[in-house]
């Protein structure tokens, strides 16, 4: 697309040398405006892990939540040496004050030897599981940026096999 | 089939592999990343009495100031002219063993000292030793991630014992703690 769009800027560059050197007679010329937007390509990056850390099983059922800015609550996390706790971070990059769209998974599962913990995403873009609106940073002309914070919630249980729990998961950005 | 079109199967082609390495878009158009997302559960911690401290009976001495120690091996030695002790009551150190997650750190307390107390009498001050691996209170329960992990404290200690000291049979506690850190 991005090839595309350079060979209309040549062609409306073409264009605009035919028409301007009109005829040098004393006629009246007219000109005409070829207008066409280049953007640069959007790419996200990610930054930081997800990390709940680690818990001591609860005796009874307890949804451990990590906020957006990687704050645990609901247990206290033990051990945290090497093993802080933080959200997921991403940096996404493109065209200064373009409209984008975020998509942050709904879920994630995690899985280890003692079996599988299902995480509820959530994302300070916006909603999970479906595609949010957002703006780049700045103005067209300049390269814009959007950070986005993904936190989520893993329920655990007495009877939740001790080990460790990993997963993976993906954001999408996207222009309009 | 043209040749034009093949090469333009052989790009889309390549944009869709390049889409499942969750690379940048081949039009610049859309980006995706990923993350991972971890947590680790780990079993609760416990300690758990398995030998009491006993000094046994001690003859407490004719003059001035003795001592009686039990070390955490288990082996008494007592001081004093004339103090001894019986052998009819053998000395024990106390042992405790704590199990939690393997792999991962603790903090161990051990009282640093007790009171052996009498009813009327004035209190025997026990120091404690004990046999925590390099005397550190930080530790490492052994085995790995996902099986149990035992560590065990062995506790003696020491107190003072004079001619003065009224005869009669003394008693305290004192505590282990351990921690996730």
């Amino acid at each position: 697309m991005f090839s595309f769009r350079m060979k209309l800027a040549a062609i409306a560059i073409v264009l605009a040398a035919a028409v301007a050197p009109a005829h040098a007679q004393s006629t009246a010329s007219t000109t005409a405006t070829a207008g066409i937007t280049v953007i640069q390509p959007i790419s996200i990056v990610n930054n930081k892990n997800m990390n709940f850390g680690t818990f001591v099983k609860p005796s009874s059922n307890t949804t451990v939540t990590l906020s957006n800015a990687g704050v645990i609550s609901g247990l206290t996390a033990v051990n945290t040496s090497g093993n802080a706790p933080s959200q997921a971070q991403f940096t996404i990059t493109g065209e200064g004050g373009q409209a984008i769209n975020i998509t942050v998974p709904g879920t994630v599962a995690l899985t280890g030897t003692g079996g599988s913990l299902t995480v509820t995403l959530t994302a300070d873009s916006g909603t999970t599981g479906s595609a949010q609106v957002a703006t780049l940073s700045g103005a067209i002309g300049s390269a814009g940026t959007k950070v986005v914070n993904v936190g989520g919630t893993v329920p655990l249980t007495a009877t939740t096999a001790s080990g460790a729990y990993s997963g993976t998961f993906t954001v999408t950005a996207a222009y309009q | 089939m043209s040749r034009n079109l093949k090469l333009y199967l052989a790009g889309a082609a390549m944009l869709l592999a390049s889409l499942q390495q969750g690379v940048l878009a081949a039009d610049g158009t859309s980006s995706t990343a990923s993350a991972t997302a971890a947590v680790q559960l780990i079993r609760p911690i416990t300690v758990n009495k398995s030998a009491d401290l006993t000094f046994g009976s001690i003859v407490k001495p004719s003059t001035g100031t003795g001592t009686v120690a039990v070390s955490a091996n288990g082996s008494r030695a007592v001081t004093g002219t004339g103090a001894a002790a019986l052998t009819s009551a053998a000395a024990t150190a106390a042992r405790f063993v704590i199990d939690g997650e393997g792999g991962q750190a603790i903090t161990v307390t051990v009282a640093r000292s007790f009171a052996l107390k009498s009813s009327g009498n004035p209190d025997l001050t026990v120091t404690t030793t004990n046999d925590l691996p390099g005397g550190s209170t930080t530790q490492t329960l052994p085995a790995s991630l996902g099986s149990d992990g035992s560590l065990t404290v062995n506790v003696g200690g020491a107190f003072d014992v004079s001619s003065a000291t009224p005869t009669a049979s003394y008693s305290g506690q004192f505590s282990v703690t351990a921690a996730y850190n």
